[in-house]
């Protein structure tokens, strides 16, 4: 490389000084606007004893202050680790896991206030990157099953491909601060000088709105918001029509979900995407916008189907985790968790394998059965998962949101009903439960574990 | 817990089970119709939907809480799912002892 990212980023900012960066609170922000907030940070920074090798972690949304900063911390070569206002209740354990030294904060008015840290205890994979001299990038996983995972990547490596010029788009940043997409359409957005635009929160309308506002043309999201999009009938109410691509991912597509969003929104491409906190985003190829096979890789990546599971090694993956043992084999292949089916070239991902629910010995995909209930008229949406069970070693339950709520049985009945000839009996629902509540957590992905956390309010 | 009330919903939900798995009305529920064996009259993956769908019941209407498909139950010399009679019995005898634990407590 011969000049830093940050240095060819920031020659990118003064050749569109005058284009819009981002829409933040309905205010346009330009590139020549973000340019100074950036030199700004470097002296705050510096002044509060930001020193190159300094892991800071930067708590917000996507907002002026927050991407300058983040801009500003990498080109101190720090090692930075973005949290999201959504998982708040963890930062705590976060700071102490990624040894923090210094935390930003940056509030609903986008004000920041730095605050010194003393967790550094020379982690061994931080102190390679302070010897590296390279800026570093903390992700942690979701945390679904059990202790989240902290992520430690070099950043050099993953910024270096945003160089290349691709397709510029105003983009609604939907996926979250702290998440490995969010990071990725953001560097993609600024690296080709397009406008991120802020929806504030990520409801339904929030998100509608500023698509419709901000004539946004790529909206990054998840099936299940996809789901509550046209549950809410939101394509009535807001003019979507400037979407030109729509990017899906984080979860298993549910074929209904895809075609009805291809009927309401004939104009906008569909594009499933395939990334990994611990591997970044891989270069993805719908076979067609109502396609669920999915062609992914690119010049980084090399992929395999291992026992009908998805391992893929990368150029640049992450260093290592913070808090776990290494994932990656002797040979460097990474094992993705994810079942898939190859066709060819395409693969279709049918889910993550600790998911499969084991009936007797016979693999149940949830997404499978999810597909064959969502067609009945008065769900919502479904999300099934397997529960133990003495004799068969798992059944199949469903939890179905409904319009119009009837009682359980009364329901299963017809379900049942509706998988006959639809479904091997095995995969049909033992056991099912009407539910009022959304089926979808705060990162817009489906909640399958029923029987411990509770539905989220809607 | 009344037997004979007992009887009628498990049968009224081992009809909706066997119309579901034959034509309707091909066979009709009885009290001492084989639920398992060689002369089983349902399929075992329907016989634990069937008591899945008693728990739900039980539960709903009546206000227990049982796991019915346990180490206990299956342990037993004498299948207490072998029919809805031998089952009602068991529900009867796990309520006793649960009654005994509530006035106990």
């Amino acid at each position: 490389m011969s000049i830093s990212h940050v240095d060819w980023q920031i020659d990118r900012f003064r050749q569109g000084s005058d284009r819009t960066a981002i829409v933040w609170n309905d205010r346009e922000v330009s590139y020549g606007e973000m340019l100074q907030r950036y030199e700004a940070w470097l002296e705050r920074l510096t002044a509060a004893g930001v020193t190159p090798g300094c892991v800071v972690t930067v708590a917000g949304d996507y907002s002026p202050a927050s991407i300058s900063c983040l801009l500003a911390l990498v080109q101190l070569q720090c090692i930075l680790v973005p949290l999201s206002r959504e998982s708040h209740d963890q930062h705590k354990e976060f700071l102490e896991i990624a040894e923090t030294d210094f935390a930003v904060e940056i509030d609903q008015s986008d004000e920041a206030t730095i605050h010194p840290l003393r967790f550094r205890k020379n982690h061994g994979l931080l102190e390679q990157l302070r010897t590296r001299g390279e800026a570093g990038l903390v992700l942690f996983s979701s945390g679904s099953t059990g202790k989240p995972k902290a992520i430690l990547h070099a950043l050099p490596p993953i910024l270096e491909k945003f160089r290349k010029p691709r397709h510029c788009y105003r983009t609604v940043s939907f996926l979250l601060f702290d998440h490995i997409g969010g990071f990725n359409t953001l560097f993609y957005t600024l690296g080709n000088l397009g406008c991120i635009v802020s929806p504030g929160d990520r409801s339904v309308a929030k998100v509608c709105r500023a698509v419709e506002r901000h004539k946004a043309e790529l909206l990054p999201t998840s099936p299940s918001f996809l789901n509550l999009m046209l549950m809410a009938k939101a394509y009535e109410q807001f003019d979507l029509s400037s979407l030109k691509l729509i990017t899906y991912g984080t979860e298993v597509m549910p074929e209904r979900t895809l075609q009805q969003v291809h009927g309401v929104l004939p104009n906008a491409k569909l594009q499933q995407t395939y990334g990994l906190s611990e591997l970044g985003i891989l270069r993805s190829k719908s076979a067609s916008d109502q396609s669920l096979m999915v062609k992914v890789g690119g010049e980084d990546y090399e992929t395999k189907v291992v026992n009908g599971t998805l391992r893929i090694k990368a150029k640049c993956s992450m260093l290592g985790y913070l808090n776990h043992p290494s994932p990656f084999d002797a040979d460097g292949w990474f094992d993705t968790g994810d079942a898939v089916v190859e066709d060819g070239e395409y693969l279709r991902i049918l889910g993550r394998h600790s998911e499969i629910v084991n009936v007797g010995g016979q693999k149940v995909y949830p997404a499978e059965v999810e597909k064959v209930i969502a067609e009945l008229p008065n769900v919502i949406d479904v999300a099934v998962s397997g529960e133990p069970h003495l004799l068969l070693g798992q059944v199949v339950v469903a939890v179905v949101q409904l319009r119009e709520p009837v009682p359980d049985l009364e329901f299963k009945r017809k379900i049942t009903e509706h998988c006959k000839g639809r479904l091997q009996p095995y995969m049909v629902p033992t056991k099912v439960r009407v539910v009022t509540g959304t089926l979808v957590n705060e990162r817009f992905k489906k909640i399958r574990r029923q029987d411990k956390p509770q539905v989220a309010s809607a | 817990m009344d037997r004979q009330r007992l009887i009628s919903m498990m049968t009224g939900l081992l009809q909706a089970t066997l119309d579901d798995q034959n034509e309707h009305g091909a066979v009709t529920a009885t009290a001492s119709l084989p639920l398992v064996g060689e002369n089983a009259a349902i399929t075992s993956m329907r016989l634990v939907s069937f008591i899945a769908d008693l728990e739900t019941t039980l539960a709903s209407d009546y206000g227990l809480n049982l796991t019915l498909v346990s180490e206990q139950a299956l342990s037993r010399s004498k299948s207490p799912f072998r029919s809805v009679d031998a089952l009602a019995d068991y529900i009867l005898e796990l309520t006793g002892t649960a009654d005994q634990a509530v006035s106990a407590a």
